[in-house]
């Protein structure tokens, strides 16, 4: 605060011969002058929020126009209802025109010379598949997908269902296909890739389409991860402080990711995990003697905690679009234990003066704040359908450490943190 | 989270739940180095640490033997003896300062004080005045009623504390007089002188507190004697007792011939007293304490011999830290009680009390 606008503030009423009677509004705004700081974390909060939300409309433009891999699905019933939606009557339809388009009968092999580039779905066997789904297996459905054409044109949207994807061509004729064939594609030639199923059936798919919809079908296999109900996962962190002068490196967290979906993009996580933060450069306690010999000796001790140990429980809001992952929430956090140093030190004017290490090992943390709560905010980007990178944001507007009328080094960014995160879905 | 896990949570908080390090428990630290003292009735005390006062250990030679000192003075202080200090100097035992006989100093035990002058004795000058020019032929000193000396000027060691009737007769040109003081070396005792007025009368000058009772040779109480009465031919010895409040005693007497003034005569003398010089130099084993006052006024034990009643005695005495200059150091409990006095002996003051000190000694 500008120290001028209080002295502003009290002169001027000073100067006023007649004490104006007392004013609420007045006496808030002097508060709120000697106060700021209770009304900037709101405005931290807020600001928070509404990176939140600007990054959430980024990327759902992004989708949009990206392109490359879907739009979601305006209809929630198609995701709640599981398989059915796919295999309703456009299921027949879509048997009728695989069998109208069928020239070629399943696991026979054309030749590269004879092949026409026209390359039609039903080759890889997907034929067969529709008939798989009429026995209530995940839902396939085929399409014709010319050559060089783009997939863009053809694959509309892509949703999933359980274990398998459905591939829609377009809204009048989805296409459905299981994740399985790109698993054991084999490439032939320079135009055509033959794609062989799980149960040994064969078909073909010139390579320009294949490696479009290998790039998408990527992106659909994060989204079969997705459009589980739930998602578990491990996940490390370095921590970083960038405000610091030192490392900035400032410890590790490693532990668990839980996600429950309460829609196809929105969804609600939880991230237990042990947290070691490093470096950390303030002291939980002070104790001043004095002794006496041949005139006494004055003697500051201080404990440097060095290492926290802390047990942290993120819960957050998260939303997931194309290969992009924003959360934010709240993280509880409980510290264990602390290592660090009982030391001799000199309190002078700008600082503390370590003099000599005297101890090391576990520290009493009995002056430290146990339960720390934070804003919790993160970004992953999902290279696959297992693996995510992206990095974490946590504010601690309480702070661990002892407010100690001794000037100290402690303040500096150590409440911001932020982690580059590497998280592996087991499930 | 499987049972793995919890058992690393379990291990973690065991881990972190012993071997706690912590600052030091806050201890009521007491100085080491202290006094706790009676200056006339009114307590003083010092402690190293404590209002910016420090413990100056150290040693020194003087007159080729080691006094082992220590000093309790404010820090700040840029001469050693600033206001306020208190300083206590051990003499050795002995002056080859062999390193057996550090142990004799210093160790528990009861010490003399060290002193310049002899405190009960004193040297005493005795002299005649001239009150008339001429020089007395004979001079006869005498000391409560004995004769002590005939010179003009003799010496005496008389103890402070008593009164002495100091006389002197004295005779010339056959014209014979006498004086008898009292001396009372304290404050000075009492001293009379007849004097011969212009109006044939006598009186008295005395430095007695008044009232003056006056005695005269012939019963007379008043304090002028008339001369008109006495015949003119013959010579005329007369005295004068002179009784002054304080009960101090003087006479005197004069040789009066009234035909001829010249052959008038009157004794007087005068005395001056001197410190007796202590002649042990060395003063082994002995103890100096010195205490300096808040206007920088210096008292010191080493002034007169100490009375009888003063004592000063090593308690304990230990092995403590070298001091900054790497000397090693005792630490002495020390109770005493002494007469301080004032540079020149005009003021004293009684000191008392027991005091934690260090003092230093040369590496054995």
């Amino acid at each position: 605060m500008d120290p001028h606008k209080l002295d502003d503030f009290f002169r001027g009423k000073l100067e006023n011969p007649d004490p104006p009677p007392f004013n609420e509004a007045h006496w808030k705004e002097a508060r709120g002058m000697l106060h700021p700081r209770s009304g900037s974390r709101w405005q931290l909060g807020l600001l928070l929020l509404g990176i939140f939300f600007i990054g959430l409309f980024i990327f759902n433009k992004s989708v949009v126009h990206n392109g490359v891999l879907l739009s979601e699905d305006p209809s929630p019933e198609t995701i709640s209802s599981g398989v059915k939606p796919v295999v309703d009557a456009n299921v027949d339809e879509q048997r009728q025109s695989v069998q109208r388009n069928s020239s070629v009968t399943p696991n026979e092999i054309p030749s590269e010379q004879g092949r026409d580039p026209l390359v039609q779905m039903n080759d890889l066997g997907f034929s067969d598949l529709v008939q798989d789904q009429a026995k209530h297996r995940p839902v396939v459905a085929t399409s014709e997908i010319h050559s060089g054409e783009s997939m863009d044109r053809n694959l509309v949207a892509l949703k999933h269902t359980g274990k398998d994807m459905l591939l829609e061509s377009s809204k009048e004729n989805p296409v459905v296909m299981d994740e399985t064939p790109m698993n054991i594609s084999q490439k032939i030639g320079s135009r055509t890739t033959r794609l062989t199923m799980l149960d040994g059936r064969e078909g073909f798919m010139p390579q320009s389409s294949y490696n479009e919809l290998s790039t998408n079908l990527i992106g659909a296999s994060i989204i079969v991860q997705r459009s589980r109900k739930s998602r578990v996962g491990v996940f490390g962190s370095i921590v970083l402080r960038p405000s610091t002068g030192e490392s900035p490196v400032r410890g590790i967290i490693l532990g668990a990711d839980a996600n429950r979906f309460i829609s196809p993009s929105w969804f609600i996580g939880i991230r237990p995990s042990m947290h070691l933060s490093f470096n950390e450069p303030g002291f939980t306690k002070f104790e001043h003697h004095v002794s006496y010999s041949f005139e006494s000796m004055n003697t500051t001790y201080g404990l440097h905690a060095r290492i926290l140990q802390l047990v942290r429980l993120p819960v957050f809001l998260g939303y997931e679009g194309n290969r992009h992952q924003l959360r934010l929430g709240l993280a509880l956090e409980y510290l264990l234990g602390a290592r660090g140093n009982l030391q001799e030190i000199a309190v002078e004017d700008d600082g503390i003066r370590v003099i000599k290490d005297l101890s090391s090992g576990w520290i009493e943390t009995g002056a430290m704040k146990k339960f720390n709560t934070q804003i919790y905010g993160g970004y992953s980007f999902a290279f696959n359908s297992k693996v995510h990178f992206g990095f974490d944001i946590q504010y601690r507007p309480t702070e661990i450490f002892p407010q100690l009328s001794n000037p100290q080094s402690l303040a500096a960014g150590s409440r911001w943190y932020m982690g580059l995160t590497a998280l592996f879905n087991l499930k | 989270m499987d049972s793995r896990c919890f058992q690393f949570l379990f291990l973690l908080l065991l881990v972190s739940a012993c071997n706690k390090v912590d600052v030091p428990e806050p201890e009521q630290d007491a100085p080491v180095f202290f006094s706790q003292l009676d200056l006339g009735g009114s307590p003083i005390s010092f402690a190293a640490g404590q209002d910016n006062y420090t413990m100056d250990a150290s040693f020194q030679r003087d007159s080729g033997v080691i006094e082992f000192v220590g000093v309790l003075r404010p820090k700040d202080c840029s001469i050693r003896l600033c206001p306020g200090s208190l300083r206590i100097g051990l003499r050795h035992t002995s002056r080859d300062n062999g390193a057996g006989a550090v142990g004799s100093s210093l160790r528990p035990k009861s010490m003399q004080y060290a002193y310049r002058f002899d405190r009960d004795s004193v040297r005493v000058k005795f002299s005649i005045v001239p009150v008339i020019t001429d020089v007395a032929q004979s001079v006869a000193w005498s000391i409560n009623g004995e004769t002590v000396g005939s010179g003009h000027l003799i010496e005496k060691v008389l103890l402070r504390d008593r009164d002495y009737e100091v006389g002197i007769q004295t005779k010339r040109r056959g014209c014979n007089s006498r004086q008898i003081q009292t001396v009372r070396l304290p404050n000075g005792g009492c001293r009379s002188r007849i004097k011969v007025n212009e109006d044939r009368t006598l009186s008295v000058q005395s430095n007695g507190v008044p009232p003056l009772q006056h005695n005269w040779m012939n019963q007379s109480k008043d304090s002028v004697f008339h001369l008109s009465n006495l015949s003119s031919a013959e010579r005329h010895n007369i005295w004068v007792r002179v009784t002054d409040a304080n009960g101090c005693v003087s006479e005197s007497e004069i040789g009066f011939d009234p035909s001829n003034r010249n052959m008038n005569c009157i004794a007087d003398f005068g005395y001056k007293a001197e410190r007796i010089i202590n002649r042990d130099h060395f003063q082994l084993g002995k103890v100096t304490i010195d205490y300096i006052d808040d206007s920088g006024v210096i008292f010191t034990s080493n002034f007169l011999k100490q009375p009888a009643d003063s004592y000063f005695e090593i308690l304990t005495a230990e092995d403590f830290e070298a001091n900054a200059a790497g000397q090693p150091t005792k630490k002495l409990h020390m109770e005493f009680l002494t007469t301080l006095f004032s540079e020149y002996g005009d003021q004293s003051i009684q000191l008392e009390g027991k005091t934690v000190f260090a003092v230093a000694y040369p590496k054995q």
